[in-house]
């Protein structure tokens, strides 16, 4: 009963420091929640990379051109019985054709000019170099339409921006420690005929420390709620609308729903502003506080 | 009570106390009187561990003070009330407030804060004062208060370190009687002070320092095997 007296106790002494701290407390909260917002943006996005990169898995193509002369059904059947291949889809000339005028709204002046198409599947992305240069032997093909290397380039572009915004945020959060570290030392001083009477009348170390301790908590658990706030925001205002322009620009459909991943990104959130808190608060204790 | 065996202390080139033996019974009262830089108030420091001996020992009741261990400060100032010359009032407690302020960080109950301060405050005859800021007390008063926050725990061990300091002379002598009133309650009280009217005035037990060493105790005790 009396431990639990005294947690009680030390909580209500730790909100009295944090009411004395007055406008301080919205410095520290609003640097360190732009901190911890950086940070899970940068979970968020790489999260979103991620799932495109597996999305590729399912729907990578590429699409050959035919010769006027060519059978496209012959070459269809071909390009099937490779190991590689997953699907192969015919469009016809004029099926594209009338695609191509209904969809630009375009009248039929000099005849059409596009040839037979092959949509391919493939089973794997690492397979499609090595599909492509099978296909290219084949005769009857003019073109070959095909982006080399996605998947590895799209890899390559998450890890540089994850590893980028992994970096910036620990810098931020160097200077959110510092931030911290400074706030807690002046609380201290402001406070440190308090501590000296409590550490001369035989006050546990725990008691004494422990008021500060859970300001630093309190400073990482509303920097932490306010990063939430600001990525809600940011996921339902901008990044919706991102997705679906980027929808219409790319040929490939993409499912940027990271709903699960976003309960984990804040559990991240929080539990690294309570840690970078708690741990700056505590050393500026040892450091500040002599029993 | 208290012994002090060979105690020195150095602060850089200055020694503070050098080679003490001291003595002190349970339920004394002792003055420590000597001018300023005689050592009074690194004896008190030394007494509570707010500092460390560089030689010697000390022993409160049956704590080895001086090789006691960092952790184990808190329980050693636990069994003792400390009161300073400043008096160290939180300005924006009251007195009742003050008084209660440590017992609620060592985890007592409401309602035995409640007894304890209300009995602490009346024993110092501040009962009537006792939800007054300090700003509203005078300098005697506060003083009090000071002590009141001291015995609040009923400590065996009272070091005043010059109380009186800061006080006219007609309040030094209340706040001594005040102290002899504890003492009489059965705690051992050591003060320090230079105020020679009250140490003529109240007849107890003097031990003088001067430079660090104790030159004179006019009610010493012989203690076997101690070397001076």
């Amino acid at each position: 009963m009396r431990e639990l007296r005294i947690v009680w106790r030390t909580i209500q002494e730790a909100f009295s420091s944090i009411k004395a701290s007055g406008i301080s407390n919205f410095t520290v909260i609003s640097i360190l929640g732009v901190a911890l917002a950086l940070f899970g943006g940068v979970l968020q996005l790489n999260s979103s990379l991620k799932q495109i990169s597996q999305n590729l898995d399912s729907q990578l193509e590429f699409s050959v051109y035919l010769l006027d002369s060519a059978d496209p059904k012959a070459i269809a059947r071909e390009i099937s019985e490779l190991k590689q291949v997953e699907k192969v889809e015919i469009i016809s000339k004029d099926i594209a054709w009338e695609r191509f005028k209904k969809r630009f709204n375009f009248d039929d002046l000099s005849g059409n000019p596009l040839p037979n198409t092959l949509h391919i599947n493939i089973k794997r992305p690492q397979d499609l170099d090595s599909a492509v240069t099978e296909v290219k032997k084949l005769s009857g093909i003019e073109q070959i339409s095909y982006a080399p290397d996605l998947f590895d380039r799209l890899e390559r572009i998450r890890s540089i921006l994850f590893s980028f915004g992994v970096l910036i945020t620990f810098i931020l959060a160097a200077g959110t420690i510092s931030i911290v570290a400074n706030t807690i030392q002046l609380v201290i001083k402001s406070k440190s005929l308090e501590i000296e009477i409590l550490r001369l009348v035989g006050v546990d170390d725990w008691f004494i420390r422990g008021p500060f301790i859970f300001h630093g908590i309190f400073y990482g658990i509303m920097s932490a709620l306010f990063a939430i706030v600001f990525l809600l925001l940011f996921q339902k205002f901008i990044w919706n609308s991102f997705q679906s322009s980027f929808k219409t620009f790319l040929p490939l459909t993409f499912n940027f729903d990271v709903g699960s991943d976003l309960t984990v990104i804040f559990v991240i959130i929080t539990l690294t502003g309570i840690l970078v808190c708690g741990l700056s608060s505590y050393f500026t204790t040892e450091k500040y506080i002599k029993i | 009570m208290i012994k002090l065996k060979n105690v020195t202390k150095d602060y850089g080139s200055i020694k503070a106390l050098d080679r003490v033996n001291l003595e002190i019974n349970a339920g004394e009262m002792a003055l420590v009187v000597g001018a300023s830089g005689a050592g009074k108030s690194s004896l008190m420091r030394l007494l509570y561990r707010e500092e460390k001996p560089d030689e010697g020992q000390i022993i409160i009741g049956n704590i080895d003070v001086s090789s006691l261990s960092h952790t184990k400060i808190p329980y050693l100032r636990r069994r003792m009330g400390i009161i300073f010359q400043d008096f160290k009032l939180l300005p924006h407690k009251t007195a009742f407030e003050n008084v209660a302020y440590a017992l609620r960080g060592l985890g007592a109950e409401e309602y035995e804060i409640q007894k304890r301060v209300s009995g602490a405050l009346k024993l110092v005859g501040l009962i009537d004062r006792a939800f007054n800021l300090p700003s509203e007390l005078s300098g005697g008063e506060q003083q009090r208060v000071g002590i009141a926050r001291a015995i609040v725990q009923g400590p065996p061990l009272v070091i005043a370190d010059e109380p009186t300091g800061n006080l006219d002379p007609a309040t030094s002598f209340e706040i001594f009687r005040l102290l002899e009133k504890i003492a009489e309650r059965g705690t051992t009280i050591l003060v320090s002070t230079h105020n020679q009217q009250i140490v003529q005035e109240f007849g107890k037990r003097v031990i003088t320092l001067d430079k660090g060493r104790v030159i004179a105790d006019t009610g010493s005790v012989n203690v076997p095997g101690f070397s001076r």
